[in-house]
């Protein structure tokens, strides 16, 4: 089993092909994760579509409770329990379908062609191993890589992430560590397997800003460097015009909004998008703030129309009673709205 | 807001203090073995004064492990200065005995950081709210408490029958400003925000910063607004306080800090900040290594082994803060007369200004 392993490994860090070129890394068509519970069905994925290619990053944006975690655990089918099913839709992961793989071949897929970094590293690192045992892991399993060839490539990776003394830190433990020093370490655990598509959620929320500098060029460099596919899932529109070459807006389960970086910052259509662009404290320093009144929609009892009606400025009749779909205004740049025009 | 900071800094200059800090200083002894031997010290705040006018905003910048929350502390009175004092009207607080410590606590309230910890979940909002006036004002009428607290829960924008519910009924937005009605139930003249918005999405945060500067507009109560978001501290402050490693290394007018920064420091902070659009993401200087240990403070300037500028003065002598403009102040020996950065303005570093360094 580890020298098929071991194959499909060495194919995928085979000479990598030209950012954004060929088919999509990952494509995902119509998505839907309910959540089952006891007062109804919560739609936190309902219908959504996107698609990654290699050396690309999209970040996908929202508030708590817009459904944008719950889409990459969906993509991992590491769902919410009890309840959580995925109850339509497709995800093309290089070519394959991944809700038609068995929960073993799933196994084989996490973490390793497909690894995520999550926001909570104390919580991500076992506190009772040391860093080296956890970095080893993946590749024991995934790779079959054992004794000294593993080890090597645990410093490897270490030095990777850029964490001063590998040899040492090697065998200290998560609590020995500053909150920058583990978020590398979970960096390097991400990385180990040459993942071809790196799931990110909010992974930078708690740091100083100077750590998150670091991090956010490090995870930049390896992605250039690895040809990797990123998904970058954050409230913070800051972090997406640093890193994302892609967004996706999302609101109530649904994308309202996708476009490249430059053009949704420059023509934002959805009124959620530009809400959300000023809400940012770095904006407009002068004027007071925008605020974005009201709160999201219960995903168990969502509205017959636009789910972001009653917080909309620019609500019509329609809005209320029929949904809009998500139509192409401009090459790339697609949109969910009744009144596009009025953003102009 | 530039307005806002004139009319601040006007009414700074012609008001007296309210609250001062004077040589503060705070170390924890680090304690070993069986005999608790002292075997080292931890320089959490290792000299800083600072001044905090009436209706003003002081602003402290700095990465976490850099002792602004303790400075925070010891203005609350959570924590003893090892050496200095803070004065609120010209009194050392740390003398404050009975009722006039308790005066001060209705003084100075405080809102922390994590909205979702900072509420007891078995108490209603309207506990929570009156409880700082109860504790600080034994045997005020019920009927009074129950009037303050809808006028404090009405001031935040809140509906006064929300004093019924409890926190786990209540949006991360409405328990942010139950924490800001708590702290101004007691008509507070100076509020500690420990990065009051650090744990709240974008749309929160927005709204919670407005409150704030609403707040500060309507009673004309001073902010010690602690916070590693420049933007943030940007948009709130008149003045900011750049600190690192238990010192100052730079203070100033806000506008002047964020948009002439003098430091190196400051300089890497601002670099660090997220941009508002792709374009704006300028050239970023990224540090290496990590905020080295308060326990462990290196010799000379306490930045240089992370500073991108460094010279050999620095790693000798430690850098005071010295005035470069008016109320802008900079800690660092490569910074020139006139308020430009050596390194910045191509020239070589300056060694003749270690004669001003020393401790």
């Amino acid at each position: 089993m580890s020298g098929a392993l071991d194959q499909a490994a060495a194919g995928r860090s085979g000479t990598p092909a030209a950012p954004g070129a060929g088919a999509p890394l990952l494509e995902v068509k119509d998505l839907r994760m309910h959540i089952f519970v006891r007062r109804g069905e919560v739609k936190a994925v309902d219908g959504v579509n996107f698609s990654v290619r290699r050396g690309e990053s999209l970040g996908i944006v929202g508030e708590s409770g817009s459904g944008k975690s719950m889409t990459l655990l969906s993509v991992m089918q590491v769902l919410p329990q009890p309840g959580g099913r995925i109850v339509g839709g497709q995800i093309l992961f290089e070519g394959e379908d991944l809700l038609r793989k068995t929960a073993r071949q799933m196994r084989d897929i996490r973490g390793n062609r497909i690894a995520m970094i999550t926001q909570d590293t104390l919580a991500s690192l076992n506190p009772a191993l040391t860093i080296g045992v956890q970095l080893r892991e993946p590749l024991e399993v995934h790779l079959g890589m054992r004794g000294k060839a593993a080890n090597e490539r645990a410093l490897e990776l270490l030095r990777h992430v850029q964490l001063s003394d590998p040899a040492r830190q090697i065998r200290s433990y998560p609590h020995e560590m500053s909150g920058g020093m583990r978020q590398r370490v979970v960096g390097a655990i991400a990385i180990g397997c040459k993942p071809s598509l790196l799931l990110a959620d909010e992974p930078t929320t708690a740091l100083d800003v100077t750590v998150q500098a670091q991090y956010l060029r490090l995870l930049r460099e390896i992605q250039k460097e690895t040809d990797l596919g990123m998904i970058f899932v954050t409230h913070d529109f800051g972090i997406v015009a640093k890193v994302c070459d892609h967004v996706a807006v999302m609101y109530a389960g649904r994308i309202v909004e996708t476009a490249a970086t430059r053009e949704l910052f420059d023509r934002p259509l959805h009124p959620y998008s530009s809400a959300l662009m000023d809400c940012l404290p770095q904006r407009n320093l002068d004027a007071r703030l925008r605020t974005i009144p009201g709160h999201p929609p219960d995903l168990a009892q969502l509205p017959p129309g636009c789910g972001f009606a009653d917080r909309c400025s620019r609500v019509h009749e329609r809005c209320r009673t029929e949904a809009p779909s998500l139509a192409e205004v401009a090459p790339g740049h697609k949109v969910a709205c009744w009144d596009v025009e009025g953003a102009a | 807001m530039s307005d806002q900071a004139m009319a601040g800094m006007a009414g700074a200059t012609d008001a007296l203090p309210l609250i001062e800090a004077h040589g503060l200083r705070k170390h924890f002894p680090i304690l070993r073995g069986l005999f608790r031997r002292q075997t080292g010290t931890v320089k959490a705040v290792d000299g800083v004064d600072f001044v905090i006018h009436p209706g003003e905003t002081l602003g402290l910048v700095g990465e976490s492990g850099c002792g602004k929350t303790t400075v925070a502390k010891m203005v609350l009175r959570l924590e003893v200065p090892s050496e200095g004092a803070v004065t609120f009207r010209g009194g050392d607080i740390a003398k404050l005995r009975g009722d006039d410590l308790r005066r001060y606590r209705r003084g100075v309230q405080a809102v922390l950081q994590d909205p979702y910890t900072a509420l007891n979940p078995r108490l209603t909002v309207g506990r929570t709210v009156s409880e700082p006036l109860t504790e600080t004002q034994k045997g005020i009428a019920k009927s009074e408490v129950n009037e303050r607290v809808a006028e404090a829960l009405t001031s935040v924008g809140l509906l006064p029958r929300i004093a019924k519910d409890y926190p786990h009924e209540l949006s991360g937005g409405q328990r942010q400003r139950v924490e800001v009605a708590r702290a101004i139930i007691t008509r507070p003249e100076c509020i500690v925000l420990d990065e009051p918005v650090s744990a709240a999405d974008v749309s929160i945060r927005a709204e919670i910063i407005n409150l704030l500067q609403d707040v500060q507009a309507t009673l004309g109560v001073s902010y010690l607004l602690i916070s590693h978001d420049l933007a943030v501290v940007q948009r709130m402050c008149h003045r900011i306080a750049v600190m690192y490693l238990g010192k100052f290394v730079e203070v100033g007018p806000a506008r002047e800090v964020a948009t002439g920064a003098l430091h190196p420091y400051t300089q890497v902070l601002l670099s660090n900040a997220l941009p508002s659009h792709p374009d704006d993401a300028g050239e970023e200087i990224i540090l290496t290594g990590e905020v080295p240990s308060p326990r462990n403070v290196p010799p000379g300037c306490p930045f240089h082994p992370r500073c991108p500028i460094a010279a050999p003065i620095c790693r000798e002598v430690v850098p005071v803060l010295s005035a470069e403009g008016v109320g802008h102040e900079v800690a660092c020996h490569l910074v020139e007369r006139g308020g430009r950065n050596a390194a910045a303005a191509g020239g070589a570093p300056r060694a003749g200004a270690a004669s001003e360094a020393g401790r």
